[in-house]
C-alpha cells in the first residue's frame, strides 16, 4: 500500500494529474465545455505517458470538471456541463439572496463526499463482480453490450427511437475495418487507412470536440460574455455544520448516484435529478426547495460525482461503460494496451489498485482545486468566448493528428463533428453512438462466435441463466415504458366505459 | 461594409422573431423532418448491398455467420427505421397544419403565394444569409483547407493562419487575435513535437527547438 502511494505520488504521475484537475475547473466552468470533451481532449496527450498517468489525468479531471460545472450554475445559473444543470435551481437561489460563495462551499465539500462514496462503493464492488463475470461466456457479454447500448438509447435526452438509432450508426461505423473474425476488410473500399478501423479517439473528438464547437459557432448569443459574479466569500466554517446536519442526504444521494451511474448508459446528469427528486420528497419541508434550500445544493452534488464513480464499475469489471466519459475511458484503456473486463482484476491487480488510490485522492485534492477555482472563476469567465473556441479547435485537429501521426484522422475527425453537429440538430443523442462505436466489436463478436459454437443455433442464447435475464432486463427497458403506458391508457378507458352507465 | 452589417442584424432578427412566433406550435414539430427518413434509407441500402458483396462463411457444409452477417442486421435495421420515422413525420404533418420540421416556417406559409419553388428559394436564402450557418460554413472550409495544406506549409504557418481567420470571423480585435494565434501555434508545437515528439508537419517553417 504505502509502496503504491509513494508510486501514485512520483512527479510524473502526480504533475500531470494536478494540471488535468486544473484543466478540469478550466473545462467545467466554461459553458459550452464538458467534462466529456476535456476527458476526448486529454486522450491524446495521455498517450505519450504511463497507463496510470493518464488514467490520473481523466479522473482528475472528470471529477473536477462535474464540481466546476456548478460554478457558473450557482452564480450565473448556465450549468456548466449538462451534469450540473441541477445546481442552477437552489444554488442560484442562494447566490440571489447573497450566499453565492456558502453554496458553491457546500457544493464542493459535498462533490467530495459523494464522489468519495461512489469510489468506495467502487472498490467494495467490482472485484466479486469480476468474480462473478469471469463465468460469463459470450452468450451473456453479448446481451451485456446490447443492454448497455438500449440503456443508454433509453435513458438519453431526446426520444428513445432515435437513442437506437444512434447507437446502431455507432455499430455500423464499427464494423468498418478487418472484420472480427476472418480478417476480411469490410466497408474500406480500397482505403489502407480504413482497415484497422475508423480511430475511435477522432470519432470522438469530433463528435464532443468540434461538433460543440460548430453548435457554439452557429449560436451568435453563445458568443456574448456572461456577466460576472462580484467578489466571493468562502466559508467552510459555516458549510461543514451544515453538511453534518444533513450527512443522510449526502449518504442517500451519493448511494443514489452510484447506483444510477453504474447503469450503463445512464450518467451523471441523471443521477443528480434523481437525488434531487429523492431529497425533496424525504425532506421535512420539501417548501423549501427551490428558494435555495441547502438539501436542494447538497442532493444533487453529492449525487453527479458519485453517479461518476458508479459508471467505473460496469466500465471496469465488463468492459461496458456506464456514461460517455467511460466509454472514452474503456477506448483509451484499449488504446494504452490494456483491455477490460473481469481479467484485469487478475493481470493487473496493480494497475487496478492503483486507479482506486488516485480516485481516492482526487477527492481530498479536489477540496484544494475546487476552492482556487471558485476564486478564479472570475478569471475564467473573462477568457473570451472565441479565444475558448480556437483553443479547443487546434486541440482538436492536433490531438486528433497525434495518435498516429495521421492527417487521415483529421479528416475523420472533421467527419465526425459534421455528423454530430447533424445529429443533435435532428435530436438525436451522441452518447449511444459513442458507445455503440465502443461496443460494436464486443457485440458482434460474442453474437458470432456465440452462433458458430453452438451451430448457428439462438436458442442458448436465451436459455443460460444469467443470459435469460439480461434478455428480460433489455426488453423491459426497450418496451417497459411504452407497454405500461398502453395498459395505463386501457385501464382508465375501460374505466371509463364502467362509470358511463 | 456597412450594407452587410445591417443585413446580417436585420436576418437574426426575423429569425428570432420567427422562432418566437413558431414556438408555441412547433416545438415538437420542429424535429421532423423529411430529410431523416430519407437519409437513414439512403444508410440501410448502401449497408444492405455493400454487405451483400462480403463473402459468406462456411464451415463443414454449414453457413454460419460471417462478415456479412451484421452489417445485414443493421442495414435491415436502417431501411425499418426509416419507414417508422416516415411514418412519424407523416403523422405529424397530419396533426400539425402549418408544416413539420424544415418546412414550419410561419411566413411562407402566410403568403399566398406557397409555390414549392417560391419556398424552397426562401429557405434557401434564409438559411444561406443567418450568421451562425455562414459561420459554420466558413469554419468547416476553413478546416477543410487547413488540412489539405498542412502538409506542405507545415503546421506552424497554416495554424497561425487559421486561428486568426477563426478568431476575426468571431469578432476578436486584431491585435489580441495575432497575439493569441502565435502563442497558441508555439504552446501547441512545443507541448506536442519536444514533450511528445509527434512529428508535427514542419513545412516551410519550423520552430528552432
Amino acid at each position: 500500500m504505502v509502496e503504491l502511494f509513494v508510486q501514485v505520488m512520483h512527479p510524473s504521475i502526480l504533475f500531470p494529474w494536478f494540471m488535468a484537475m486544473l484543466f478540469g475547473i478550466f473545462a467545467g466552468a466554461t459553458p459550452g465545455l464538458t467534462a466529456t470533451m476535456a476527458t476526448a481532449l486529454i486522450v491524446p496527450i495521455s498517450y505519450y505517458m504511463s497507463p496510470l498517468a493518464g488514467l490520473a489525468m481523466i479522473i482528475g479531471a472528470t471529477f473536477t470538471a462535474i464540481f466546476a460545472g456548478d460554478i457558473p450554475a450557482t452564480f450565473l445559473r448556465i450549468p456548466g456541463t449538462p451534469a450540473s444543470s441541477a445546481a442552477t435551481l437552489d444554488g442560484y437561489q442562494l447566490t440571489l439572496q447573497g450566499k453565492g460563495g456558502y453554496a458553491l462551499t457546500l457544493d464542493l465539500i459535498c462533490s467530495a463526499l459523494g464522489g468519495l462514496m461512489g469510489v468506495g462503493i467502487l472498490i467494495f464492488v467490482a472485484p466479486p463482480l469480476a468474480q462473478l463475470a469471469l463465468r460469463f461466456s459470450s452468450a451473456e457479454y453479448f446481451w451485456l453490450g446490447l443492454f448497455g447500448l438500449s440503456m443508454s438509447a433509453v435513458v438519453s435526452k431526446g426520444n428513445t427511437f432515435r437513442g437506437i438509432i444512434a447507437a446502431c450508426f455507432g455499430l455500423l461505423v464499427s464494423t468498418v475495418g478487418m472484420d472480427v473474425t476472418t480478417g476480411h476488410p469490410r466497408f474500406t473500399f480500397g482505403q489502407l487507412d480504413l482497415l484497422s478501423g475508423v480511430g475511435f479517439i477522432p470519432a470522438m473528438i469530433g463528435l464532443f470536440g468540434l461538433s460543440e464547437v460548430l453548435k457554439l459557432v452557429s449560436n451568435r448569443d453563445a458568443l456574448r460574455q456572461p456577466s460576472i459574479a462580484s467578489a466571493v466569500k468562502i466559508s467552510l466554517r459555516k458549510a461543514l455544520p451544515v453538511v453534518w446536519r444533513h450527512k443522510f442526504t449526502v449518504l442517500r444521494s451519493g448511494g443514489i448516484g452510484t447506483v444510477i451511474g453504474a447503469l450503463p448508459g445512464a450518467g451523471a446528469d441523471i443521477a443528480a435529478w434523481v437525488s434531487y427528486g429523492m431529497a425533496k420528497k424525504f425532506s421535512r419541508n420539501p417548501d423549501k426547495f427551490g428558494t435555495g434550500a441547502d438539501e436542494g445544493v447538497i442532493a444533487p452534488t453529492s449525487a453527479n460525482n458519485a453517479g461518476l464513480a458508479g459508471a467505473w464499475i460496469p466500465a471496469l469489471v465488463f468492459g461496458v461503460p456506464g456514461d460517455s466519459i467511460t466509454a472514452i475511458v474503456v477506448g483509451a484503456m484499449l488504446m494504452y494496451g490494456l483491455r477490460p473486463g473481469p481479467l484485469i482484476f487478475e493481470q493487473s491487480r496493480e494497475l487496478v489498485n492503483g486507479i482506486f488510490l488516485i480516485a481516492v485522492l482526487t477527492q481530498f485534492m479536489l477540496i484544494g482545486v475546487g476552492l482556487l477555482g471558485i476564486k478564479a472563476f472570475g478569471r475564467i469567465l473573462q477568457l473570451p468566448r472565441n479565444a475558448v473556441i480556437v483553443i479547443v479547435l487546434m486541440f482538436s485537429i492536433v490531438g486528433s493528428f497525434a495518435l498516429q501521426n495521421s492527417i487521415f484522422d483529421i479528416y475523420i475527425m472533421i467527419a465526425f463533428g459534421i455528423i454530430g453537429f447533424y445529429l443533435e440538430k435532428n435530436d438525436v443523442p451522441l452518447p449511444p453512438l459513442i458507445l455503440g462505436l465502443i461496443l460494436g466489436p464486443m457485440v458482434e463478436r460474442n453474437l458470432r462466435v456465440g452462433l458458430v459454437r453452438t451451430q448457428g443455433d439462438f436458442l442458448p442464447f436465451l436459455t443460460r441463466p444469467v443470459s435469460s435475464v439480461l434478455a428480460i432486463a433489455l426488453f423491459i427497458t426497450l418496451f417497459g415504458g411504452p407497454i405500461l403506458g398502453l395498459l395505463r391508457r386501457l385501464l382508465s378507458k375501460y374505466a371509463a366505459k364502467r362509470n358511463e352507465p | 461594409m456597412n450594407d452587410d452589417k445591417q443585413n446580417v442584424n436585420e436576418s437574426s432578427s426575423n429569425q428570432d422573431q420567427s422562432e418566437t412566433l413558431s414556438q408555441p406550435s412547433t416545438s415538437d414539430t420542429r424535429k421532423y423532418s423529411l430529410n431523416f427518413p430519407i437519409l437513414l434509407l439512403l444508410i440501410g441500402v448502401t449497408t444492405l448491398y455493400f454487405s451483400s458483396q462480403l463473402p459468406v462463411f462456411i464451415q463443414r457444409g454449414q453457413r454460419l455467420p460471417g462478415p456479412q452477417y451484421f452489417p445485414t442486421m443493421l442495414g435491415v435495421f436502417f431501411c425499418v427505421a426509416s419507414v417508422v420515422e416516415l411514418l412519424r413525420y407523416i403523422s405529424c404533418r397530419r396533426r400539425h397544419a402549418s408544416g413539420c420540421g424544415d418546412q414550419a416556417d410561419p411566413r411562407s406559409e402566410a403568403t399566398t403565394i406557397s409555390t414549392v419553388s417560391f419556398r424552397l428559394w426562401s429557405r434557401i436564402e434564409r438559411v444561406a444569409r443567418n450568421w451562425g450557418n455562414q459561420s459554420v460554413a466558413l469554419l468547416l472550409g476553413a478546416l477543410l483547407v487547413f488540412v489539405l495544406i498542412l502538409p506542405s506549409l507545415g503546421f506552424l504557418l497554416t495554424g497561425f493562419a487559421f486561428s486568426l481567420l477563426i478568431l476575426l470571423r468571431l469578432k476578436a480585435r486584431p491585435v489580441p487575435a495575432v497575439l493569441l494565434s502565435v502563442a497558441l501555434v508555439v504552446i501547441i508545437a512545443f507541448i506536442f513535437v519536444s514533450a511528445f515528439r509527434v512529428p508535427l508537419p514542419r513545412g516551410i517553417l519550423s520552430l528552432p527547438f
